[in-house]
């Protein structure tokens, strides 16, 4: 450890926050990480840790702004004053009092470093980035894994494409960081990819990953490769015949289809989804939606998994469109009991028809069961669930988020066991659990985040402003992470675990730059991710590893 | 040491900050003669504008600050002994194209008894450290005497920084100390060039002369011709100029702005004349706005930062004071 400064006496020294005069011929910069000792009168020493979160320089010996000319043409001797202010993030043993002013400071290297951002105190932990020294920043993962605390939250603006990109190296992390990995070894995760087709190549190496970032990834502890153990699930294309054909354009090889059955869809209670925008909401609709479901369900109830259409009163339907129309004809036997308006009938099925279009190819009732059985969505499967949603219409979106995230929370429920974990990328936050309204998804969201820890779901979250999200979801995340954020946003009341230093400078993140908040850090820290070791694009897809790449 | 001498408060004996105001009363108050023909006949003094002149590679200020703590009063036998606390400090900037430095700043404390056999030091504490006083008896003297000793240390410390000091190459520097020669030492001006800078003028050498009215005529960078000083001891005789650094603020005296520069008359009329035409050129870019200081321009930018710094270093003064008397009281003051 070397003495960078020493602690200054003309500014207030207090327990949680001082300011250190730093020594000629060093520097201390944002992020760094300090420490020092004081003594108490009965000879004990009381550490103190924390991290510079500003720094200031300025001419001791001027009057007036205008001395730096005379400064500069050698009239008037002046010296500089370089100091930093540091944010205590530790006291060892808890002894709350201000550093003495005079001393000395340390940067905080190695065992130091370690206990100043209580990277001791964690059992359990897996990397969450490279702190600015270039070392790495562990997150506690007994916080991330439900034992004491569980879920994500990433905001950010959109177009940096950091959001996406920093659950992803999360997840990385876990999975592959050598001790990390021993916990999450059965956990799998889920991600939705809802821009182009940038995650269908998650298992591929990239071959723009250069030789520093390479190192980047030796600095973590992490392999420089592609995700080991992917499942990418597309839509089916529209039109076809037979066998279920992926939609993608860029990738037709390793990706799987997906789709539901008509019966399943009656049987599980799904048609809820299909209206899961906020303008659903109120009035009389979702009693005339809850009687639909219900119809549905009690009509079909006990027909076996052998088939896939559906069986209602008078009528075997093997399309979407027909179970619409059946809805549309037999509208007295359905809505009869529920005792809604006409109106409010004819607007679920105004919209229903409407919603024909955007889903009539992902539940279907002409799969066979072997093709029911491996079109369904399993994540058991893999360690990493890619299910591509970017080209689906905006209802359809909803609807399969919404059926796969109450799947996936059923599932758990049954099963009993918070192990294996199920980690849950959710981008775009605030559209399915948006702060005002009501809907489905943002039942299951909540549901997800209030009792995910229990159930061992953790919800990686991610949207661009947290204030437009529900409140309950962004506070129920132990890890909060901000990439850069519009000034205004910044101001919000959201963002408190910032600190005004953080909040000025959330605004200027580059992409590849966070600041991490943990339950047992009171201050953020900045962290850096590497480069995608993983191919983001095809372009990006490495040479040779592509088997068609000669081909074409 | 001697028998052991208790010392008590006499507070009443430091003035206003412990400030001594004795700068160039003694010399002045017998009022040298002065000659006017020695560089210009008297007929024809007006003022000069130096031309131009090789420039020397840097300046440098020396100036030194003095003050007394605190007034002390011990008896010896039937006779009271006069004493203070006082604190000194002396240092240089150099100033060079570009970059101003201070290059020494040195703080001495003195506790100054009128007595005979005393010396060594008395530690005063004061929080993290303790102040060395040390005891200089300068025997049986009235309290004038005792005031005048801190101005006399501070002039030698002075002195010291002229000749030691971690100077570049003595020959190319321009050495402007703060106030009269006389109080110099003659030793410390021997190997670089050195002038004098009187800021107050207690005594207008010219006044009652017609050539006064050549220094209200002065315009900045312009200096009088050169006089000399006719004092009694041959050696203390030196060249004196008056210049003027800036001109006057509208409602302020026309001898605001104007400085009086000596250097020894024992190195020549010809170097004096050079080192008068260099300060005409180079001084008046370091006199500060009137806004900057309020002995400004008389007072320098190096200067006035000097004596800033100088003054930090002595301590802060309640500070200090408290901790003498709280020294006085707990030890009795015991010499």
């Amino acid at each position: 450890m070397s003495e960078v400064g020493r602690v200054l006496g003309t500014d207030d020294a207090r327990p949680l926050d001082f300011w250190v005069a730093v020594a000629e011929g060093h520097y201390l910069q944002l992020d760094d990480v300090v420490c020092l000792r004081t003594p108490l009168p009965d000879g004990t020493e009381v550490a103190i840790y924390g991290v510079v979160d500003q720094v200031r320089a300025r001419y001791e010996g001027a009057r007036f702004d205008s001395d730096v000319f005379r400064a500069a043409e050698g009239v008037l001797p002046v010296g500089i004053a370089t100091a930093a202010h540091v944010a205590v993030t530790r006291v060892e043993p808890e002894v709350f009092v201000p550093p003495a002013p005079g001393q000395p400071v340390w940067r905080a290297e190695g065992e130091e470093r370690e206990r100043a951002l209580y990277f001791d105190r964690m059992e359990h932990r897996f990397p969450a980035g490279l702190g600015r020294d270039g070392q790495v920043v562990w997150g506690n993962l007994e916080f991330l894994d439900g034992t004491r605390g569980g879920h994500v939250n990433i905001a950010g603006v959109s177009g940096v494409a950091t959001k996406t990109s920093y659950a992803l190296f999360l997840l990385y992390g876990l999975f592959h960081h050598p001790q990390a990995s021993q916990r999450t070894r059965h956990a799998r995760a889920v991600i939705f990819n809802v821009k182009g087709e940038d995650l269908l190549f998650l298992d591929r190496p990239n071959a723009r990953l250069s030789e520093a970032e390479k190192g980047r990834y030796a600095c973590l502890g992490l392999p420089a490769g592609p995700f080991q153990d992917v499942a990418l699930w597309v839509p089916p294309a529209r039109y076809g015949f037979g066998e279920l054909a992926p939609s993608t354009v860029s990738r037709q090889e390793g990706v799987t289809p997906y789709a539901w059955s008509l019966r399943e869809f009656c049987q599980r209670r799904f048609l809820s989804f299909l209206f899961a925008d906020a303008d659903s909401e109120g009035g009389q609709l979702p009693l005339a939606i809850g009687a639909a479901e219900r119809f549905l369900a009690q009509a079909s109830e006990g027909q076996p998994p052998s088939q896939s259409w559906v069986m209602l009163p008078g009528q075997r339907v093997t399309q979407f469109q027909d179970l619409v129309d059946y809805l549309q004809d037999h509208r007295d036997e359905v809505f009869g009991a529920a005792r809604v308006s006409a109106g409010t009938v004819e607007a679920l099925l105004r919209r229903l028809q409407g919603s024909v279009e955007a889903v009539a190819h992902l539940v279907r009732g002409d799969l066979s069961p072997d093709q029911e059985e491996r079109h369904r969505i399993d994540v058991q499967g893999r360690q990493l669930n890619v299910i591509d949603i970017h080209a689906l219409h905006d209802r359809a979106k909803r609807f399969v988020v919404g059926v796969v995230l109450k799947q996936l929370l059923q599932a758990k429920d049954e099963q009993g066991t918070r192990e294996p974990l199920l980690f849950v990328v959710l981008d775009e936050l605030n559209k399915y659990a948006p702060r005002e309204g009501w809907s489905p998804i943002k039942e299951v969201v909540l549901d997800m985040a209030e009792r995910g820890r229990s159930l061992g779901v953790i919800l990686i979250g991610a949207q661009q402003t947290a204030s437009e999200v529900e409140r309950r979801v962004v506070t129920n995340a132990s890890f909060r992470v901000t990439g850069r954020l519009d000034t205004a946003e910044a101001e919000r009341s959201e963002y408190g675990f910032l600190g005004p230093y953080a909040r000025a400078r959330a605004s200027i993140l580059r992409p590849g730059s966070m600041f991490l908040h943990q339950p047992e850090l009171p201050v953020p820290l900045l962290v850096q991710f590497p480069f995608p070791a993983w191919a983001t694009r095809p372009e990006e897809v490495a040479e040779g590893q592509d088997p068609w790449s000669r081909l074409r | 040491m001697a028998a052991p001498l208790s010392l008590r408060l006499h507070p009443w004996a430091s003035s206003y900050e412990g400030l001594l105001e004795a700068d160039e009363t003694e010399e002045e108050a017998r009022g040298p003669q002065v000659d006017p023909a020695v560089e210009v006949a008297p007929e024809q003094w007006r003022p000069l504008r130096p031309q131009g002149a090789a420039a020397p590679a840097a300046l440098l200020f020396v100036d030194g600050v003095r003050r007394v703590e605190v007034g002390v009063v011990g008896q010896e036998g039937e006779r009271l002994v006069w004493g203070l606390f006082g604190s000194y400090a002396a240092g240089g900037v150099l100033c060079r194209p570009g970059a101003a430095q201070v290059v020494a700043a040195e703080v001495r404390r003195a506790l100054v008894l009128a007595a005979a056999d005393l010396d060594g030091q008395v530690e005063v504490p004061a929080g993290s450290v303790a102040l060395r006083y040390r005891v200089l008896a300068i025997g049986p003297k009235g309290q004038q005497e005792v005031r005048q000793e801190v101005q006399h240390r501070m002039r030698q410390l002075e002195a010291e920084t002229v000749a030691g000091g971690d100077l570049p190459r003595r020959d190319d520097v321009l050495v402007v100390v703060d106030g009269p020669l006389t109080f110099l030492p003659r030793w410390a001006g021997q190997e670089v060039p050195v002038v004098g800078l009187i800021k107050s003028h207690h005594r207008l050498y010219l006044e009652g002369t017609p050539l006064a009215g050549c220094l209200g005529a002065l315009a900045p960078g312009e200096r009088t011709p050169l006089f000399l000083l006719l004092t009694e001891r041959e050696a203390d005789r030196r060249f004196s100029w008056y210049l003027r650094l800036a001109a006057p603020p509208p409602f302020h005296h026309p001898l605001v702005g104007v400085v009086r520069l000596e250097a020894w008359a024992e190195g020549g009329k010809e170097r004096a004349r050079r080192l008068a035409d260099l300060t005409a050129l180079l001084l008046p870019s370091f006199a500060p706005p009137a806004a900057w200081d309020a002995r400004a321009p008389a007072n320098l930018y190096p200067v006035a930062a000097l004596e800033e710094r100088l003054r930090h270093r002595l301590g802060d003064y309640q500070w200090v004071r408290r901790s003498i008397e709280s020294y006085l009281h707990r030890w009795g003051g015991g010499v």
